[in-house]
């Protein structure tokens, strides 16, 4: 009896949890469930408060300086309520994808470099309805917008203009009785350079990370023989530049010149706690500019910045300007006051002042000036480097390959096959490039 | 005779203790490095500092804008303390109920609650997610609650084998007393259960403590922080970190942890209470 | 009229449970289940596909083949190591002695560093190629590699984390030892039994139920383990595919190239797979598995 009973329970649970369950999987952002929550709490007090949600990544400075600016802006603007969604950057975009999914994203977010796979996917507020109302951006070098916009429309504002470059370690370029390179150095000069410092500063110093597997890098490295990594749907180089690349770093390896794959490995240029180049044991590596602060910080040799060597096509700087951008979720029922607010980040002096250059260098011209006056030495390198990129950088537009992700894992994996000699260097480029037209194949297909 | 053994007791002492600091190096270089000058913690090679400095504990515990870090202490300890009182619950009821009770459709239902456990969690994230949004539970300490008062497989299955350890006969000079299936379970299984408790509390404990991910997902609002998110606002591993208040607040972070160990471990003591299993 | 009771009382108990899969797991299982069969990138809506993704996955995808070379030999040498250091410490630090208290939590606090934010450099203070643990070899002559970094060895350092955290693994049979009634270890000595017949007569078989817990979730949890292989090789899963353990690389498809249905047919295959060596252990317990309730 009772065991029946119980099954009949139980299979009818299950069905209804099943039809519960295949709308909450369906998943479409829920609009209406996000809609009414949203104006149960932002519309209070006769529907004059407006509550909005903002996520950034960083450490607690940013967070300090990110929320000094939200309370300024909700004292200029009375009835609008900010609140913060700020964690370090582990996790972040777990989390923000699971928010989108469910259709309960923040109104203003902070994305980096992919911020196209946000745009592809719809999830983010086309804000060029509101340039030159309430969004002002005709202050900002024409890269800047351009980075932030597809299709003619503009996606996101930058916070803090950054580039893709090249760090080293002034003071073992000086150990080694060499001059710090200059915006004009070639790859021969950079081969000649690392060489010389590996020498020199004897065993356990080297003179530059093995960049053969970074993107960038090995853009800019194409764009100096006159090749691009990719443009509308397509690769832009063949086997023999890539055979060119993994064989130039190949040889620096044998000479001892850059660092081994294992020391590679065992601490990555990308992690801060674990880069050599604050050790002073490695001399060059590759990163975003405005990490120069995070990296200086740490330790008592002085570090400077400087662009990609130049080939016979001249400086192949890909992307010559990055950063980090604000953007707005496409849900959002404020998207005014959301515009209002992201103008008021990078356009108001005393926001301006407050934020610094906590996100790299700010794009408004009017507040790079006030803020050059009070500015610290490293802020000063990278300020100088800036504009010297801003400068000197080739009027290129750049696309950045699709399925990113994929493709940064792919070239790391073949890097790796070659430096830790797993695999020949012809055999391995091979591999690399069934690979990559296979994600040229599956980007056009989805 | 009695120095010879003296000898041997120092030895076996020396030893246990020797091998024991060899694995705690990784735990001294974090004191270190969080009394070391920031430029030093990766630079320097040695363990000891060439200045001792405690500004990293102050800048951890109170550099944050509109919060201390004693507020993320405290969120972690609420949520710690529920967790492990509804998972000890939970868990023992079914255990008993899976250990001690035949009913049908039990090794079913086991099966089920064991594969629970074996499908990654990264794939059910999502839908879970979706599921506590719709019901509003999204940013409150719910999603992380409610799931600790339901049974832990992994607690399930340990307390069932410890049930089983148990003679049966207890139970049926219990049954002859006219103890009913409640008094069987709170009266006698459980006490006699009591190592498996407190290491199921202990677990939980920890696990609860050092859950970054559920905790990232589910909780926005700073003043819900909790300990392993609190460290995290230090961490930006894409820019620059605060490394020192990470490590300060690492250290600090283990205590809580610690004590709670230190304090159950004694009910593994061997010949502390007997058993009473005489049966 | 008693056995329905008796039914009553086992649901009674079981309710809590039960209430919660309905309500908290299957309806996120069977989504996964669903979702196993669509394109799914988080972002838009989920797309039905049938059995592509398994299809892929057994024709076209070569890192999963490495993925799971590499779980498999992580699996298969962690889970013994583990269980065996953890019980030889559990019997070591099971005696009667003094500081025992302080003892068992200096060898517990790896443990309590698992999730901790600084494991990974920690970590590197040990296996890196100037590591604590290359300086112990080099006093032996011997010049060791770069253990976290090279291809060959970079899964023994993985295991040796696995290892170095055996807390939990004995904390679990120190419990079980406390279980052993004492009576029986007296009585042996009064008939003069040698400390290893003591260990082979009741020591072992009475932690039977203890030793197949800990063998199933060890290897259950092995299966699955995902932040040692994160935080040690930053979440690439290298050098070359050799840290690249099942879950690592089924995160890195959901969540980094944001392919989530793909993932969620590989959590389906990973489940069947335990479900296999799961079900294996059921099997043999009732041969080697002593319960003294008397049921098997």
């Amino acid at each position: 009896m009772l065991k029946k009973k119980t099954i009949a329970m139980y299979m009818l649970t299950l069905v209804l949890f099943l039809a519960a369950c295949s709308n909450g999987a369906s998943n479409e952002p829920d609009k209406e469930g996000a809609a009414s929550q949203a104006t149960g709490e932002a519309t209070t007090d006769d529907g004059k408060e407006i509550e909005l949600r903002m996520s950034w990544w960083g450490a607690d400075e940013r967070h300090e300086k990110t929320l000094k600016v939200i309370e300024l802006f909700e004292q200029k603007n009375p009835g609008v309520k900010i609140t913060g969604e700020y964690s370090g950057f582990d996790g972040y975009l777990d989390k923000l994808n699971t928010q989108i999914a469910a259709g309960n994203a923040p109104d203003l977010i902070q994305l980096g470099g992919n911020i196209k796979e946000y745009v592809d996917k719809n999830a983010l507020l086309d804000l060029t309805p509101y340039v030159g109302d309430i969004l002002h951006v005709d202050d900002f070098n024409g890269g800047l917008v351009k980075a932030a916009t597809f299709n003619d429309k503009l996606y996101g504002v930058t916070l803090g203009v950054s580039s893709t470059t090249l760090m080293y370690n002034a003071s073992m370029f000086e150990k080694a009785g060499l001059p710090v390179p200059n915006e004009n150095w070639t790859y021969d000069d950079f081969k000649a350079d690392v060489i010389q410092i590996a020498e020199k500063l004897g065993k356990g110093h080297y003179g530059s990370y093995d960049l053969s597997s970074d993107a960038a890098s090995l853009g800019s490295y194409l764009g100096s023989v006159g090749k691009e990594l990719y443009r509308d749907g397509e690769r832009h180089f063949d086997k023999q530049e890539m055979i060119d690349w993994f064989s130039m770093w190949d040889e620096l390896r044998k000479a001892g010149a850059i660092v081994p794959a294992d020391v590679q490995v065992a601490s990555p240029p990308t992690a801060v706690d674990k880069s050599l180049v604050v050790k002073g044991e490695v001399a060059i590596q590759s990163a975003s500019a405005s990490q120069i602060f995070g990296f200086q910080e740490l330790t008592q040799d002085q570090l400077g910045l400087t662009v990609y060597p130049n080939g016979p096509a001249g400086s192949g700087m890909i992307p010559p300007i990055s950063g980090q951008f604000i953007t707005s979720y496409e849900g959002t029922k404020h998207p005014e006051m959301v515009a209002k607010f992201i103008d008021f980040m990078v356009n108001d002096p005393e926001a301006g002042v407050i934020l610094g250059s906590t996100r790299g260098v700010p794009p408004a011209a009017k507040i790079r000036d006030v803020l050059a006056a009070q500015s610290t030495p490293v802020d000063k390198v990278l300020y100088d480097y800036i504009s010297l990129v801003s400068n000197t950088a080739p009027a290129v537009d750049y696309q950045q390959f699709p399925l990113d992700n994929e493709f940064t894992k792919l070239l790391q994996l073949t890097s790796e096959k070659i430096a830790f000699n797993a695999n020949s260097i012809e055999s391995s480029v091979d591999e690399f490039m069934t690979e990559t037209d296979k994600l040229l194949a599956k980007a056009k297909a989805q | 005779m009695a120095i010879h053994r003296q000898i041997r007791s120092f030895f076996f002492h020396a030893l246990v203790l020797g091998f024991g600091l060899l694995m705690l190096y990784p735990v001294f270089w974090l004191l270190s490095a969080s009394v070391k000058p920031t430029t030093e913690i990766f630079t320097s090679k040695g363990l000891w500092p060439s200045s001792i400095t405690f500004e990293h504990y102050s800048e951890g515990w109170f550099g944050l804008r509109n919060i201390q870090f004693g507020r993320f202490f405290l969120n972690s300890l609420i949520l710690c303390v529920v967790a492990v009182i509804g998972t000890v619950l939970s868990s023992s009821m079914a255990a008993f109920s899976f250990a001690r009770i035949n009913f049908p459709l039990k090794n079913l239902f086991f099966a089920l609650m064991l594969g629970t456990i074996m499908l990654p969690g990264h794939v059910t994230l999502i839908p879970q997610y979706i599921m506590f949004h719709k019901i509003g539970w999204v940013d409150t300490f719910l999603p992380l609650m409610t799931p600790k008062f339901v049974g832990d497989a992994f607690f399930v299955f340990l307390i069932v084998q410890f049930i089983r350890g148990i003679p049966k006969e207890l139970d049926e000079s219990a049954k002859i007393d006219g103890c009913g299936w409640f008094t069987l379970y709170f009266r006698i299984i459980m006490p006699l259960s009591l190592p498996a408790l407190i290491t199921a509390a202990i677990f939980t404990f920890m696990g609860t403590w050092d859950d970054f991910f559920g905790q990232l997902i589910y909780l926005s609002d700073i003043k819900k922080f909790t300990v392993p998110l609190g460290l995290r606002l230090f961490l930006d591993s894409s820019g620059s970190s605060n490394w020192g208040a990470v490590f300060a607040m690492s250290v600090l972070s283990i205590v809580p942890s610690l004590v709670i160990f230190f304090l159950g471990q004694k009910y593994f003591t061997q010949g502390i209470a007997t058993t009473g299993l005489k049966g | 009229m008693q056995k329905y009771k008796t039914y009553a009382a086992g649901y009674l108990f079981l309710l809590p449970w039960f209430i919660g899969f309905i309500f908290l797991y299957l309806s996120p299982i069977i989504a996964s289940l669903y979702l196993s069969f669509t394109r799914y990138d988080l972002l838009s809506a989920p797309q039905w596909i049938g059995f592509d993704n398994y299809k892929t996955m057994f024709t076209d995808d070569y890192r999963l083949g490495d993925s799971i070379k590499v779980t498999f030999k992580y699996v298969l040498l962690s889970v013994p190591f583990r269980l065996a250091f953890a019980l030889g410490l559990a019997m070591l630090l099971n005696q009667g002695m003094k500081f025992l208290g302080l003892y068992r939590t200096i060898y517990y606090i790896p443990s309590l560093l698992g999730g901790s934010v600084a494991i990974s450099v920690l970590w590197k203070q040990v296996f890196d190629k100037e590591g604590l643990y290359n300086q112990g070899l080099s006093l032996l002559g011997i010049d060791g590699p770069n253990w976290i970094a090279d291809p060959h060895y970079a899964i023994f350092s993985l295991i040796g984390l696995s290892v170095w955290q055996f807390g939990s693994v004995m904390i679990i049979f120190l419990a079980g030892l406390k279980q052993i009634p004492q009576e029986l270890y007296e009585a042996a000595t009064v008939d003069g039994a040698s400390i290893f017949r003591k260990f082979a007569r009741i020591t072992l078989p009475l932690l039977t139920p203890v030793i197949f817990f800990n063998l199933t979730i060890t290897l259950i949890q092995s299966f699955q383990t995902f932040t040692k292989a994160f935080i040690i090789s930053g979440g690439s899963g290298g050098p070359i595919n050799s840290t690249l353990l099942y879950s690592l690389y089924l995160y890195i498809k959901g969540f980094t190239f944001l392919d989530m249905g793909y993932a969620s047919a590989m959590a389906w295959l990973l489940l069947i797979i335990i479900a296999a060596f799961t079900g294996v252990l059921f099997l043999t317990s009732r041969y080697w598995v002593y319960y003294s309730d008397g049921r098997d």
